[in-house]
This record gives structure tokens, sequence and C-alpha cells, in this order.
């Protein structure tokens, strides 16, 4: 090789640049210029695929919820629609339409409470002076998210139980406790807090993008702070509120741990139902029809706000013009 | 700032953040039986959780689970994500909107959707499926968060790289994807936690032989839950300590977490 080949000393450098050239020696071999147009869908096409997993695993829910199932023979029965009609009439039904009262009623509780304490925490973050103060507040909510339901369960077990902190600290005002475990609040509370940190993040943005004139010319006009909330913060955050309340909600109506744990199973959510339909009566077709009445429900209630929105703007909209 | 605002941030620090403390305590602490307060303080928990073969090999799992779960979605996401937001493409709200899908459905109804697939295609009771199903879910979050770095790297300067003679390959190395590093990065350390401490879908898909540890620890808590699952839980609220630490130290607090709108 002649010196003048080799103008770069390092070795590493030019070795990758050699295997640059090689990538582009190799694109061009295979003609990917030539893809044009076609190319961004190609770059889709690996993604879209495995999503359509979870597309075709739901359209064959839908196909299984239609047939009848022989618990007996544990075979595929002829079409029927006698899963749903399980689902809803008596003798079984009852307890399938308690179970998701119960889950629609805990997961609304839920959702408020945490819209209601995600938006002071939102506009505290947003509206702090203290840079060090905003961080810390941002870390400690994002944690309960990473660390997995079964740990969030699982702390708040040991909190509730009847040795936790929760009884400890009964007895140091003399209080005799054995605990909150198996009822609707303990299970309340575990789901508050993974959906107050969830609902804040969701609200900042629209929170942030509130002019802080505002709120002052409000209250130099004599609006005392709860007028100031109620006329003007609440109305301007609302799109992030109609999103944070449809997410929430989404992850509340499938929640499995916290009714399982620290309901001690005698709360069951329609995600615990589902589970053992399939562990207990090995049925998949039951399992199939109630997951898609979940899935419709929680389906309507994300719209339901999107097209509130959608309504407002259309309204506005015809009364400008 | 007002009382009620003061008032209602610190119960929420206090709901968030007491249940954390709570678990990192139980970690070190001696004795038969997890209480409060713990009788000694010891890291015999972390000791039976490294001598208990069924908790050790259920961490393994978790932590290949982990793996696949970020090659998958890296694999798949990050091509997708540049085609989305760099490329004129028709439909493109609709193929966003598709790719959420995993996020929209409630997680009992996916992961009861990729049991019966699994039942069907007689692959229930591998590990894979279960990293599939998790990818799938997760999916959004890595897009997310390739989306919002490269929605805040100039175009331009792609575009003067190319003028300048660079080939696209070289661009592409040399000029975007330093760009969506922080993004990239972000995404996967999100994608992994996520991975490592998935439920449901495991729930659904796993056989005993397959157990993660989720999965174990869920079934520990039947009865009294012995130490070393607290020593496990201690392990996950580090693990996802230290993401949020590094998440937010990859760029700017405000930056991650306020996105550009």
């Amino acid at each position: 090789m002649h010196k003048i080949d080799q103008p770069n000393r390092d070795p590493d450098v030019a070795v990758g640049w050699r295997i640059i050239d090689g990538i582009i020696a190799l694109r061009s071999q295979l003609r990917i210029d030539r893809l044009g147009r076609a190319r961004p869908y190609l770059m889709l096409a690996p993604a879209v695929l495995l999503v359509s997993l979870l597309g075709v695993g739901i359209v064959y829910l839908g196909w299984l919820s239609i047939h009848g199932f022989d618990t007996f023979l544990l075979q595929q029965g002829p079409l029927s629609l006698e899963q749903y009609q399980r689902l809803v009439e008596p003798p079984s039904g009852e307890f399938y339409l308690r179970t998701l009262n119960r889950t629609l009623v805990l997961s609304f509780l839920v959702t408020a409470a945490s819209i209601a304490l995600g938006l002071p925490v939102a506009y505290f973050i947003v509206r702090t002076g203290s840079r060090a103060l905003r961080v810390l507040t941002l870390v400690i909510l994002l944690v309960p998210f990473l660390m997995g339901e079964i740990v969030r369960t699982f702390a708040w077990y040991l909190v509730l139980g009847n040795r936790g902190l929760l009884g400890w600290s009964a007895s140091l005002f003399g209080f005799e406790s054995g605990g909150i475990l198996g009822t609707p609040l303990a299970v309340f509370i575990g789901m508050v807090q993974v959906s107050v940190p969830l609902a804040a993040l969701l609200i900042l943005p629209a929170v942030r993008r509130i002019d802080p004139d505002l709120e002052r010319v409000a209250s130099t006009l004599g609006a005392s702070p709860s007028r100031v909330w109620g006329r003007v913060l609440i109305p301007l955050a609302w799109p992030g509120l109609a999103a944070a309340t449809a997410v929430v909600l989404l992850l509340n109506i499938a929640e499995y741990d916290m009714p399982a744990i620290l309901g001690l199973g005698r709360l069951p959510f329609v995600a615990n139902v589902i589970g053992d339909i399939y562990t207990l009566q090995q049925n998949l077709y039951l399992g199939s029809a109630f997951s898609l009445v979940l899935l419709a429900i929680s389906t309507s209630l994300i719209l339901a706000p999107l097209l509130l929105i959608w309504f407002r703007r259309w309204l506005a909209g015809a009364r400008r013009s | 700032m007002g009382r009620v605002v003061r008032a209602s941030l610190a119960l929420v620090v206090a709901i968030v953040a007491v249940p954390l403390l709570i678990v990192v305590i139980a970690s070190v602490s001696g004795g038969e039986r997890l209480t409060f307060p713990p009788e000694s303080l010891s890291l015999d928990p972390y000791r039976a959780l490294l001598g208990n073969e069924e908790i050790r090999s259920a961490l393994g799992r978790s932590l290949i689970v982990g793996f696949e779960v970020v090659v998958i979605s890296l694999i798949v996401g990050v091509p997708a994500t540049i085609a989305l937001v760099r490329y004129r493409i028709r439909f493109r709200t609709g193929i966003a909107l598709y790719m959420i899908l995993g996020v929209a459905t409630p997680l009992i109804a996916s992961a009861f959707a990729f049991l019966v697939l699994s039942t069907r295609a007689g692959v229930l009771g591998l590990l894979w499926p279960i990293s599939v199903g998790v990818a799938i879910v997760n999916l959004p979050f890595l897009m997310f968060s390739v989306a919002s770095s490269l929605a805040s790297l100039d175009p331009r300067l792609e575009e003067a790289a190319a003028t300048l003679g660079a080939e696209q390959v070289q661009t592409f190395l040399f000029v975007t994807l330093p760009g969506i590093m922080p993004g990239i990065l972000s995404g996967t350390i999100m994608v992994f936690v996520l991975g490592i401490s998935e439920f449901v879908i495991s729930l659904l898909l796993s056989t005993v032989s397959i157990q993660t540890l989720p999965i174990a620890m869920f079934a520990s808590l039947r009865g009294p839950p012995p130490p070393e699952i607290a020593a496990a839980a201690g392990l996950y609220v580090l693990a996802a300590l230290m993401v949020v630490l590094t998440l937010t130290s990859l760029r700017s607090t405000e930056q991650f977490f306020y996105r550009s709108d």
C-alpha cells in the first residue's frame, strides 16, 4: 500500500471509515435508493406488523366470545351469544355485573381524587420559583410509575397490614388497629399512589400554557383564590384535565394487584375475575367476552372526553361565525 | 402559593414516598417476619434472596424479558418513529394512533388477547411470547421518547450534512443518530424497567416453570411475605430511583417532562 492511502494515523478511524464505505457499497448494491417513496412505509412496516399481533388478538377475542364452550369436554361449541348471556343473566350474571360495577365505581372515585390532587401538584411544579423543589417533586412522582404494580402493592401491604406502619402508628396513639386490608379504602389508597403522579404529569403541559399574568389580573381585580381557580385556572387547564381523566380511568379499570392483595380477594375487579375465569374454569371463551366488554367500556370512556372537547370547540366556532 | 396547594402537595408526596421508604426499610430488616418497626437491621433479606434458587431464577427470567423487550422495541420502534416524524406519509395520524393501541387497550384485555393467540399458536409456556406482548404494550413509551428528541433536532442539520456531500449513511450515523441518542437512551431505559416489572401479561402467559420475578412475588404474597420478597422489592425501588435520576440527567429535567409543545 502507498503511504498516500493512509493519511490518517489512527487505525480505528480508518477501520470505521472502511465499514461505512462497506455499508454505502452494500446500499448501492441493494439499490435501497430506488425504494424512493416506499421507504418510510418499509420503515414503519415492522412496527405496524408487531402491533397487529395485538390487533389480530383482539379480533380473535371477538371470534371466541361468540362461541359456546362445553365445560365438560373443554371443547368449542357452536356459534352463540351464550358467553355474553352468562355475563348478564342469572345465576352467574349478578356476580359479573357486581364486579363490573365495583370496578367502575372505585375507578371513578380514584380518578376524581387523582385529578383533584394532581392539579394543585402540577400547578406547584409549574409555578414554584425553586428549581431544586421542582426537580425533586418530579423525581418523587415518577418513581412509583416505574417500580411496577406488584412492588407498589407490596409496599402498601407493608403499610396497611396488621403488623405494618398503620397498626404501629395507631398503637402510638393508644388505638388497637388490625390494619385496613380487605376494605375498599385500602384498594383506593393503593390505586391513588400511581394515579396521582400520572394525573399530575398529564395536567402539567396544560397548566404550563396558562399565562401567570391572568391569575394576577384576576386577583388584582378582587377575585378570591377560590374564584381564580374556579373561573381562570380550571377552565384554562380543561384539555389537560380531560386527557388526564381518560388515561387515569383507563389505567384504573384494568387494575389487578391492588384488589387481589390489598382487598384480600374480597373485592375482585374485572381483571381478577378474568384471570380466575382462565385459571379456575379454563374458559377462554367467557374470558374473551368479559375482556371485550371491558375494552368496549374503556374505549367509550376515552372517546367521551375527546368528543366533549371537540363539541366545545365546535360550539365555540359556531358562536363566533 | 396557596395553602390548599401546599396541603395537597404534602399529601401527595406522603402517599407516594412513604410506601417507598417502608419497602427500603423492610428490605434491610432482620427477623423471620416483616413487621414495622423492624426487630433489627440487617442485610439478611438480600442474603435470603441470593440463597433462594426459585427467586433467583425468576429474577434471571425477568432480566431476559427486559432485555428482549429492549431489543424488539429498538429494532421496530426507532425506524418507525423516524418515518413518522421525518417523512411525508399518508394516514400519518391513523398510523400514529394505531401504534398506541397497546396503551389504549386495558392491560388485562391485551393480556387475554396474547393468551388466546399463544394458546392457538401452541407457544404458551415459553418466555418469548411474554417479551413480545410486553414490547407491544410499551412500544409507545420508546416512540414518544425518540420522537421528542427527533422533533427538537433541527432537520436543517441533516440537510446541511447532505449538502456538504455526506452519504445518507453518514448523515444518519454522524448527525441524526447522535442527535436522537438521548431520546433512544431514555426510551430504552424506560422500556427495560417496565419490562422487568411487568405483571399482568406474565400472569396469564407464564406457567409455573417460567415464573418471572413479579409473578413469584405475587404468589408469595398469598401468605405472610418472606424477607427475600422485601429484598426483591427493595431492588425494584432502587432500580426505579436510579432510572429516574438517569432519565432526568440525560436531558435537563424540565425538557424531559415538559416535552416540546
